[in-house]
């Protein structure tokens, strides 16, 4: 593949290209399903394909993208002429490619050899695990809805003309549970998911618990009435308004001249994150990954940036251009995004909600389609529990709730010490946190 | 397999040219034990999309070519699916022998232990040609890309030059050029093949006036590059539209509120009924027991004025193609015939809730994806007042011109659904714009409370998406004017 890669990257330099790198990535996953019907569907995916991006002597920059990793003479030809043809002016495109050695690959935990080497009857055994355990914790689960388990590998080669090459191995394991609970009268369906590099980053038998928890909780639940409320988050709640926030994130983010966060806030950006899904040991542009303090105690930290926007900025790249595929161009986008832990147990958080009167406990969200276009809110549906006085109460399920996201950083009072990663892209990561104010109102 | 595509516009005709009586013997002839059949499905397509930030006036072109293909063996009880990524003669005949094995000469290390080198099957080679992509280099000529941006370019400053007197408008466009090409064979039918093509442009517009802001969007798709280009410019016509009605809302006054009439001007109810009709009638979900629908075949479930069907072979609409992704022939297939439900979308695998044979719903976003049913075109029977006459009859109430975002849960119906373009009705008329109405409602109650369906039907021009599993695939509407009786009208969320 490194060949591949070199000699593609040979060939746009010699059609007339001033710079360019070549992208190339290969790999399989195997996914197991039960189906609606009852039986089961066994997926083996080989996947492969080389992305070629130039820089012209003019200042252009073009993108170009097919299956196969290994061009034949035509193909690599076409992808040359095409991106070429494709050129429009851009920023990056007079800044030097990145070059010297590449950063060494070991030590990220991005590779688990386990999960590589699996075998489809691995996979059933460990699906078949999760899904026993979500159908035996909680006797109001009545069926599946859904349940699938993949776990892929992938190599990646980057080479561009200043001379770099480098090259890493991913792992990844993703479970989708679906169950549906009823009692007679009425009947939920709940979905979870989770991401990991290495088996032994979950636990099957504790994702179905908790699937099935949730579910009872879903069952149990009733709308929590229309109002603004303090809530504490739980760790997968927050990790999903942190992927939501992460939209609004641009290079202008955070604003030095304000405050970013509360005091108690620290957001981080770290694509070196051992065993996170999105760490590796360079970036899709081939920029070493580093750890971005956001946000530190509140106060307004370091933006993140790939080479474009470092270049519009007059700054440096932060090893942030991440690519999607092979066939996606590198674009600027957080790797592992969290926020720190604190110190407090989850139940002190929820203690400090005594002196409010009434609060949610918001255990899971489910994001909710805006209804107005350029809507900077959060909206989603939650299920948890009411909380009065600082003690947990009634199940509550339903609620639509909708978060200001522009203020939330500022308006988090606490945070707790259990973070967490894995819900549902896995690249974002939260503690619990308390919160001053969400919204409710009926579905 | 041999791509040969062509000019800017993609007007001629990728070509895969496989031997499929051979492929299919050839799969026949390694079908495991206790397999009842298997089905190979290869896909070529070619994407150009170019997109422009109106706000930073970047400009950007990304040219994508893929091949692969999918193959299922379908036993008592379970499928096995292997996926390979740029099929060769030599690799596609391996999936075809020892799927197990193939593709996975890519990676090293473990993942190769145990896998051995596939035969030869004697004269597939010689009759498939090697994979020339070098073909594929008229799709994405310097003639092609630049008539792409042009005509993103001509929408975007007619976006702008609509705008009206003192607004300020910030624009963005993308234009997505794609011609896809599938084969379909399997070891128990004839093999079928399509070529699949259009091009998308999506607009958004964002209008400032007086401190007063709005937002919206507008899709269009057509058939071809070369179709946008046409004398009638229709992507100038929807800028224009887009900009007029952006101006419209910024003008709107508050929405009337609570239960009322709603008429849904022809066609801007489709994207409700797919989502309470389409999604909640597919047979996995209800197999799955997961739609309020479930067991209610030959039950009144709507009102008798409506008949709705999924009709995927009619010419020239968006979800439209000659045969599904599993090879199942185009079809209308009735699911409410005058307010009974007679059917559901089904694919292979939920074939046994439709009588056992498909409806011809398999559909799939790429050779990726395992196929689902999904709706292709939803069809709705004209009935024979015009939009005049069912206004007439209603002294007050909502009309509904263009539906915008919302949500459905499919396990009990209930939906929320913006208006982004709507008028309030007064006295037997369209009156005032009115903006930040939101419907919401359960499928149920929507279907039965139809008490009017008008004479005019009118195909969606937009490129609604319906987006099932993480998998996006595009669908049509055909759709008269309808009236529901009573519905809730709120305001827009907190």
């Amino acid at each position: 593949m490194r060949e591949a890669a070199l000699a593609l990257v040979e060939r746009a330099l010699a059609a007339g290209a001033a710079q360019a790198e070549a992208f190339v990535k290969v790999g399989a996953t195997r996914t197991v399903r039960l189906e609606a019907g009852g039986g089961v569907s066994w997926t083996r995916r080989s996947e492969g394909g080389i992305a070629l991006r130039l820089f012209t002597p003019e200042g252009g920059a073009g993108f170009a993208a097919a299956c196969g990793p290994e061009p034949a003479e035509p193909a690599a030809r076409s992808l040359v002429q095409a991106a070429l043809h494709g050129a429009l002016p851009d920023d990056a495109a007079r800044l030097p490619l990145p070059g010297g050695p590449a950063p060494d690959a070991r030590g990220f935990g991005i590779f688990d050899p386990r999960l590589q080497a699996c075998a489809p009857s691995d996979l059933e055994g460990l699906l078949d695990e999760a899904a026993s355990e979500a159908l035996r914790a909680e006797p109001r689960v009545r069926r599946l809805d859904t349940a699938s388990l993949a776990a892929s590998s992938a190599e990646v080669w980057l080479a561009n003309s200043s001379g770099f090459a480098g090259t890493y191995k991913q792992t990844l394991v993703h479970i989708v549970l679906g169950v549906v609970a009823g009692d007679g009268a009425s009947s939920v369906v709940v979905r979870r998911s989770r991401t990991a590099r290495s088996f032994a980053a979950f636990s099957p038998a504790l994702f179905g618990d908790e699937t099935a928890r949730l579910a009872a909780t879903a069952l149990e639940g009733r709308a929590a009435p229309e109002g603004s409320y303090p809530a504490m988050l739980a760790p997968a709640a927050a990790a999903e308004v942190l992927r939501r926030f992460a939209r609004s994130i641009t290079p202008a983010w955070p604003d030095p001249s304000r405050p970013a966060g509360s005091a108690c806030v620290t957001l981080i950006d770290d694509g070196r994150l051992p065993g996170g899904v999105a760490s590796a040991p360079f970036d899709g542009e081939g920029v070493p990954t580093r750890r971005t303090a956001l946000v530190e105690r509140g106060a307004a930290g370091r933006t993140i940036h790939d080479r474009r926007s470092a270049a519009a900025d007059g700054g440096v790249s932060t090893g942030n251009a991440s690519r999607a595929s092979f066939r996606d161009p590198p674009r600027r986008a957080p790797s592992n995004l969290f926020i720190a832990p604190g110190s407090a147990e989850p139940g002190e958080l929820l203690a400090e909600m005594r002196g409010t009167g009434s609060g949610l406990w918001i255990q899971s969200l489910r994001p909710a389609s805006s209804m107005m276009p350029g809507d900077t809110r959060m909206t989603a549906l939650a299920t948890g529990r009411w909380v009065e006085q600082g003690r947990p109460g009634r199940p509550i399920a339903g609620a639509l709730i909708s978060l200001p996201l522009e203020g939330w950083l500022p308006g988090v009072r606490a945070v707790g010490n259990d973070l967490a990663f894995g819900f549902p892209a896995g690249s974002f990561g939260s503690p619990s946190l308390l919160i001053d104010s969400v919204g409710v109102r009926a579905p | 397999m041999t791509l040969a595509a062509p000019d800017p516009y993609h007007r001629r005709t990728m070509i895969v040219s496989v031997d499929t009586e051979l492929l299919r013997k050839i799969l026949a002839g390694a079908l495991p034990a206790g397999a009842r059949s298997a089905e190979l499905f290869v896909e070529s397509r070619l994407t150009t999309l170019v997109s422009i930030d109106g706000a930073s006036g970047a400009e950007s072109v990304e040219l994508r070519w893929e091949t692969g293909a999918h193959l299922r063996r379908f036993s008592e009880g379970r499928v096995e699916c292997f996926v390979l990524d740029a099929p060769t003669p030599a690799s596609l005949e391996a999936l075809a022998l020892h799927p197990e094995a193939a593709g996975l000469e890519w990676l090293s290390g473990d993942a190769r232990l145990g896998v051995g080198r596939p035969g030869r099957a004697g004269g597939l080679e010689a009759r498939l040609p090697e994979a020339s992509p070098g073909a594929a280099g008229g799709a994405w000529s310097a003639a092609g890309i630049a008539a792409a941006l042009d005509l993103a370019r001509q929408a975007l400053g007619r976006l702008s030059s609509d705008a009206g007197e003192g607004c300020r408008a910030t624009g963005s466009a993308g234009l997505q050029v794609q011609v896809q090409e599938v084969l379909v064979l399997a070891t128990d039918r004839d093999p079928v093949r399509d070529t699949r093509r259009f091009a998308e442009l999506r607009l958004q517009v964002e209008l400032q006036r007086a401190g007063r802001r709005a937002e919206s969007e507008a899709t269009l798709s057509v058939p071809s590059l070369e179709a946008l280009g046409d004398s009638g410019r229709p992507h100038e016509t929807l800028a224009a539209g887009l900009a007029a009605r952006a101006a419209r809302r910024l003008d709107a006054g508050s929405t009337p509120r609570g239960e009322m009439p709603v008429v849904f001007a022809s066609p801007s109810g489709g994207f409700l009924l797919h989502e309470v009709c389409g999604h909640l009638l597919e047979a996995d979900h209800v197999l799955r027991g997961a739609s309020p629908f479930a067991g209610a075949r030959g039950q009144a479930v709507a009102s008798p004025r409506l008949t709705l069907a999924d009709d995927g072979s009619i010419p020239a609409m968006r979800g439209s193609s000659l045969f599904d992704d599993e090879g199942a022939s185009a079809r209308r297939t009735p699911l409410i015939m005058e307010g009974t439900l007679v059917g559901f979308l089904s694919d292979r695998m939920t074939a046994f809730a439709t009588d056992g044979i498909s409806t011809g719903n398999g559909r799939r976003q790429s050779y990726r994806d395992a196929p689902m049913p999904r709706m292709t075109n939803l069809v709705i029977d004209p009935g024979s007042e015009t939009l005049d006459d069912i206004l007439g009859r209603t002294p007050a109430g909502l009309l509904v011109t263009r539906l915008g975002r919302g949500r459905v849960d499919p396990a009990t119906g209930r939906f929320a659904l913006a208006v982004e373009e709507g008028y309030a009705i007064e006295g037997g008329r369209a009156g005032r714009p009115v903006a930040g109405a939101v419907l919401r409602g359960v499928a149920r109650e929507l279907l039965a409370g139809i008490d009017a369906v008008g004479s005019d039907p009118t195909a969606d021009a937009g490129a609604p998406v319906c987006i099932k599993d993480d998998q996006a695939v595009p669908f049509g509407v055909l759709q008269p004017t309808l009236r529901v009786g009573r519905m809730h009208v709120a305001g827009a969320e907190p």
